[in-house]
């Protein structure tokens, strides 16, 4: 096959993956609000009630993970059925109602196992490495809006379906990860409360005032053209200082060594773990020496134990990141 | 490092001068870092190759408008019915209002119409009205006046390939979007093709450049039109 032809058929390629990917783009109508999309902002969660309609389509390559997410669900079940599990119940629906018996709520749920005589609820989430490797425990959750509406779903399932405990299976494509949750029956009443409070906006078809600017939340949020947010940006300290931004690039010039400096360290390191003392040629003494103590493995501690000494701290991290441009915005860091 | 801050700012322009000439090179010094961080601070995914040109979309703005603390209110988004000689039509309207911190405040506008190229055409063909989602057009208006509307803001319009290459935007990895018409030249991947039709037909580069003065009175391959790409390829081709 000619090049020519080749740079033709890649065309072609690229073209029609992209318009079959436009052709699933679409909105569902929204009755009521999903387990799936408990959002921080109240004025999002109407709107996405009254508005859905005027939600702005994701675009193709959103798409592409949605599809990749959903295969990805489907894989994380063969899976456990290939380990000798059996998976019941998938996506089974269940409602929330609120005190007038009305449903608020509805959500689907990933599947239950049957393990020892119970069904156990999981829910499949896949993500990106970075993302994932982030993850060591639940409170990982909150650190960003997306990954924090996964709690108040897997709260809602439980809630939703009275059970008592169930747990992530996290996915990064290869590898995956399992996160036990309990019902947090506090949780569950401070979620019920947010969607009760923001039904009763639904039924007055009315909204509730917007919240204070946060990129976060209101950068992403696909109803931005019509809540028309107020944008603050307190905006970056901007130095002009020859000394320092010398100092900085000397900085950029030494960063250069120390990875072979470590490297050098560690390999002449290794080779004299154990050797009291030696001397090489006339320059230099080696000494090595062993001290004996105990530690305690605070990661293997339980984390009901751990959280009983858990105190606040406050941690300051500063990355200095060289801008070049171009590849992610940041450039590289150290 | 407080003293450092006050008096190092770039955005904030003190004027404490009243030599015309010493005031304006200070804000060209000023302009140009203010492009140069921009365009640090954004990454290929930020801007589209809209027919040759560079264009910030509204991700890019946005990073940019954190960075120097721009600060915006939308006061209306709304829908104008019109009607040309095509027939009746409509497009959105954004209206909003830019504030740099301590500065000046400027209104910018957004707009978008039904008939944009983007949203009006698929797979080649026109799209009817009825077919075209009216929320991409909405929401298309309110991203390009936050556009307009921070570039305008700090001076960051009409940017060329070259400054943007020379701060490590590179057009390559830019997504583009051409609309596709016989007057238009040719795309980027089309002389990457037609380059490597000639060494697969063993066409020298003089032979060509000879053939489009002849033929299409064309000084280089960047300026070949899309109708005479077909004439070109069949004579690479020696067809």
């Amino acid at each position: 096959m000619s090049l020519d032809k080749t740079y033709r058929l890649i065309d072609k390629i690229i073209e029609q993956r992209n318009n079959y990917l436009k052709s699933k783009i679409q909105r569902y109508p929204a009755r009521t609000f999903r387990a799936s999309d408990i959002n921080e902002c109240d004025r999002r969660m109407v709107y996405s009630v009254l508005n859905w309609q005027e939600k702005a389509l994701h675009d193709e390559g959103l798409q592409a993970i949605f599809d990749a997410g959903n295969k990805e669900e489907e894989n994380v079940k063969r899976r456990l059925s290939d380990s000798g599990f059996e998976v019941i119940q998938s996506q089974t629906p269940f409602e929330i109602k609120n005190r007038d018996g009305e449903v608020i709520c509805t959500g689907h749920i990933d599947g239950k196992i049957l393990f020892e005589g119970s069904a156990i609820c999981f829910e499949a989430k896949s993500m990106n490495q970075n993302i994932f490797n982030g993850i060591k425990s639940l409170e990982d959750f909150n650190k960003k809006p997306h990954l924090k509406k996964y709690l108040s779903q897997i709260q809602l399932y439980l809630f939703g379906n009275n059970e008592e405990a169930g747990f992530f299976i996290l996915s990064d494509f290869r590898t995956e990860k399992y996160l036990p949750v309990v019902l947090d029956y506090g949780e569950c009443e401070r979620i019920l409360q947010k969607l009760e409070r923001c039904w009763g906006y639904v039924k007055r078809k009315e909204y509730p005032e917007k919240i204070e600017y946060n990129n976060q939340l209101c950068d992403k949020c696909p109803f931005t053209h019509i809540c028309l947010p107020d944008v603050a940006n307190k905006g970056a300290n901007i130095i002009n200082n020859e000394e320092l931004e010398i100092t900085l690039d000397r900085r950029e010039e030494l960063k250069l060594f120390v990875s072979e400096f470590e490297e050098i360290d560690e390999t002449i390191k290794s080779t004299f773990k154990g050797v009291p003392e030696s001397y090489v040629g006339s320059k230099y003494q080696i000494i090595s020496s062993c001290r004996r103590g105990v530690r305690v493995d605070t990661k293997s501690l339980p984390d009901t134990i751990r959280s009983q000494y858990s105190i606040p701290t406050e941690t300051w991290t500063v990355k200095i990141n060289k801008l070049d441009g171009g590849q992610n915005g940041k450039g590289s860091n150290a | 490092m407080n003293d450092v801050k006050e008096s190092t700012e770039i955005v904030a322009v003190n004027d404490d001068t009243n030599d015309l000439v010493v005031m304006a090179e200070r804000r060209v010094a000023q302009l140009e870092k203010i492009t140069e961080l921009s365009l640090k601070r954004t990454n290929v995914n930020d801007w589209v190759d809209q027919n040759g040109k560079p264009y910030l979309v509204c991700s890019g703005a946005e990073k940019i408008g954190r960075l120097f603390g721009v600060n915006w209110s939308i006061l209306d988004s709304k829908k104008i019915t019109s009607e040309d000689d095509k027939g009746k039509f409509y497009f959105y309207q954004a209206t909003g209002v830019f504030t740099l911190k301590g500065h000046d405040s400027i209104e910018a506008v957004g707009t978008c119409s039904v008939r944009d190229k983007f949203f009006s055409k698929a797979n080649g063909r026109e799209l009817p009205v009825s077919e075209i989602d009216e929320t991409n057009i909405m929401k298309s208006a309110y991203s390009n006046c936050v556009v307009n509307g921070i570039t305008r803001l700090l001076g960051i319009r009409n940017l060329t390939w070259e400054v943007l290459e020379r701060n490590g935007i590179n057009k390559k990895g830019v997504a583009s979007v051409t609309y596709t018409h016989n007057d238009s030249v040719i795309s980027e991947a089309q002389r990457k093709r037609l380059w490597a039709m000639m060494k697969e037909f063993n066409k020298s580069e003089e032979e060509v450049k000879v053939f489009l003065k002849d033929k299409f009175n064309l000084d280089s391959s960047k300026d070949i039109l899309k109708k005479q790409y077909q004439i070109i390829c069949d004579f690479v081709e020696g067809k």
